[in-house]
């Protein structure tokens, strides 16, 4: 799974702290999604997408190998 | 599932506590070593035991610690709680192959439960503050 955090982010010039605070969460739990270390809850995936008016399908994406896992 | 961790002023709680059983103990045994009494682990050298039982001191240090483990850190989210299961998933299972290993090498061996638990908690807490530090403040 990778996701568009950070164009997205870029896009609205919105740093790590900025998003954070919009979604409730601290810097580092931002810094370790976009990094792909840790993959958000539903709830915060949504309110991320929201903040970045994107769809969340579009702001996170499977890939083939996703498909294979669990 | 929703976690409920106690609030962040429960950490200082946890830790005075903690550091009084502690402290206590050290001052305990340096007292008894001096005047080279015999080791009685459930007696207190300098005359407390009138006031306290030593089980009830004990039970004090081990709420004292498993209070500051429950508190919830100053920075916390789902990020947090994640590397928080995380710790206790490898402090339980570390604690367990430990004891197998041990009673590999010696049959006979056996640990009292409030060693194993102060044991517990102080990997949990020492192994989630490092994995903190090498996961986040090192970026």
């Amino acid at each position: 799974m990778r996701n568009l955090i950070k164009v997205e982010r870029a896009r609205y010039n919105l740093t790590q702290t900025d998003l954070a605070t919009n979604v409730g969460v601290t810097r580092q739990t931002i810094y370790a999604i976009e990094q792909g270390k840790f993959m958000p809850s539903i709830l915060l995936a949504f309110k991320i997408a929201s903040v970045l008016q994107i769809e969340i399908s579009e702001l996170f994406i499977m890939e083939d190998i996703d498909f294979n896992k669990l | 599932m929703k976690f409920q961790f106690l609030p962040h002023y429960f950490k200082y709680i946890g830790l005075v506590l903690y550091i009084a059983y502690l402290g206590t103990s050290v001052i305990d045994d340096f007292i008894a070593g001096f005047n080279m009494e015999p080791y009685n682990p459930d007696g207190m050298s300098f005359g407390l035991e009138e006031y306290l039982n030593k089980k009830l001191f004990d039970f004090i240090g081990f709420a004292g610690i498993l209070i500051y483990a429950l508190a919830k850190d100053k920075v916390f989210d789902e990020y947090m709680i994640k590397l928080r299961l995380e710790s206790m998933y490898l402090v339980f299972f570390g604690t367990m192959i430990f004891i197998l290993i041990r009673i590999l090498i010696s049959s006979d061996w056996q640990m009292s439960a409030s060693y194993l638990f102060e044991a517990q908690i102080i990997s949990f807490l020492l192994l989630n503050k490092v994995r903190k530090y090498f996961l986040i403040d090192s970026e």
